[in-house]
């Protein structure tokens, strides 16, 4: 496993903005995102349902010369439960990723009735 | 026309969102005009399995989702959709469960010789407490396509298809996350089938099957109804 960005702290303004590109380790078949949210421990993250991102992914298998969506999600803020019945701490997307070397990937947001205060982690498997 | 997996596997692709809105999952190439499109998972959502979950693609794509009830005992649905690309093209799918806050995974596949109205038999759901999910079907037609899909309500564990079936995509993640194993089989001979799959340990899952026919199906029945009406299929351009 090798973590691409670590809990990195994130405000996001209304809008779009682009991560990345970066490199994909060579071998590794899947990459997960997560995005922390509101929980009684992290309040001040995520905390509005009405904060909504629209998140895509892009991989490149070709050096970063062309990139092409894999996948994608839109969520809210606030606070929801998982099915232990405790404070989901993320939004978390993964995606299987297509083979190749030196793949790269950038991650594009849009940011409504925001900010968005979070952490950002993606990590590959 | 026998169906086929387009691309031999190339054109599997997947979603997931946890504690998510709606997720998306792109075609890795361009899907064909009149391909059968499926997309197959399951949903979770805290506050009771979501009433419905709409897919939608780029292409406008009109997909028929067909639901199971929740697994009882636990707020998992499962889904499997299909629709006949209306054109060739670049397709991005989006599945949207109803609620905001939804775990759910999923994964796509594009499969060639499709009839036109595709369901042949919705093999129902069954659920259980043990390691072995298992859905039985019994096919109408000969030359079938059998899709099924499966869930579990308990710690992430792996999931394997059964030896007749080919894995079409997992998730095997089910903390903050719902997990799936969604498989298909190309039959020859309508008869009854059980998809199945085996987990690493006991829990509570659910296994939702469907059957869809083949194109060659279409002029079988063309011939059929023409006989049935008392017209010799030989005869049809004499009178």
């Amino acid at each position: 496993m090798a973590i691409i960005i670590n809990h990195m702290s994130i405000t996001l303004q209304n809008g779009a903005r682009t991560f990345g590109p970066a490199l994909i380790p060579d071998g590794l078949s899947s990459i997960t995102l997560r995005l922390a949210r509101s929980t009684t421990l992290t309040p001040l993250f995520w905390p509005l349902a009405a904060t909504r991102i629209i998140v895509d992914m892009e991989i490149s298998t070709d050096g970063g010369t062309t990139f092409r969506d894999a996948c994608g999600m839109s969520a809210v803020g606030g606070i929801a439960f998982h099915r232990e019945g405790e404070a989901t701490e993320s939004v978390v997307m993964c995606q299987p990723l297509p083979a190749g070397v030196a793949r790269q990937v950038r991650v594009l947001t849009t940011v409504t009735d925001g900010p968005l205060v979070s952490e950002l982690t993606v990590e590959v498997t | 026309m026998a169906f086929a997996e387009v691309g031999g596997g190339t054109q599997r692709a997947g979603g997931s969102g946890a504690a998510t809105d709606t997720a998306t999952a792109v075609f890795p190439a361009n899907v064909a005009a009149d391909s059968l499109l499926i997309v197959a998972g399951a949903a979770w959502a805290a506050l009771g399995a979501p009433a419905s979950i709409a897919v939608t693609d780029t292409l406008a794509t009109a997909y028929t989702v067909d639901l199971t009830a929740a697994v009882p005992g636990s707020n998992i649905r499962l889904f499997i959709a299909r629709g006949l690309a209306p054109s060739a093209g670049a397709c991005t799918v989006t599945v949207d469960p109803a609620g905001l806050e939804v775990d759910f995974s999923f994964s796509i596949d594009e499969f060639s010789g499709s009839h036109a109205t595709p369901l042949d038999v919705d093999g129902g759901s069954s659920s259980g407490t043990d390691a072995a999910p298992a859905d039985a079907l019994t096919t109408l037609t000969a030359n079938d396509l059998i899709i099924g899909v499966m869930a579990q309500d308990g710690a992430t564990k792996t999931l394997t298809p059964g030896a007749d079936y080919t894995q079409i995509g997992e998730n095997e993640t089910n903390s903050a996350m719902q997990c799936h194993n969604a498989v298909f089989r190309i039959v020859t001979t309508a008869q009854a089938y059980t998809v199945d799959w085996t987990m690493a340990s006991s829990s509570l899952w659910g296994a939702y099957t469907a059957a869809f026919k083949p194109a060659a199906a279409a002029a079988n029945a063309m011939v059929l109804r023409m006989m049935e009406e008392g017209l010799a299929v030989g005869s049809v351009g004499v009178h």
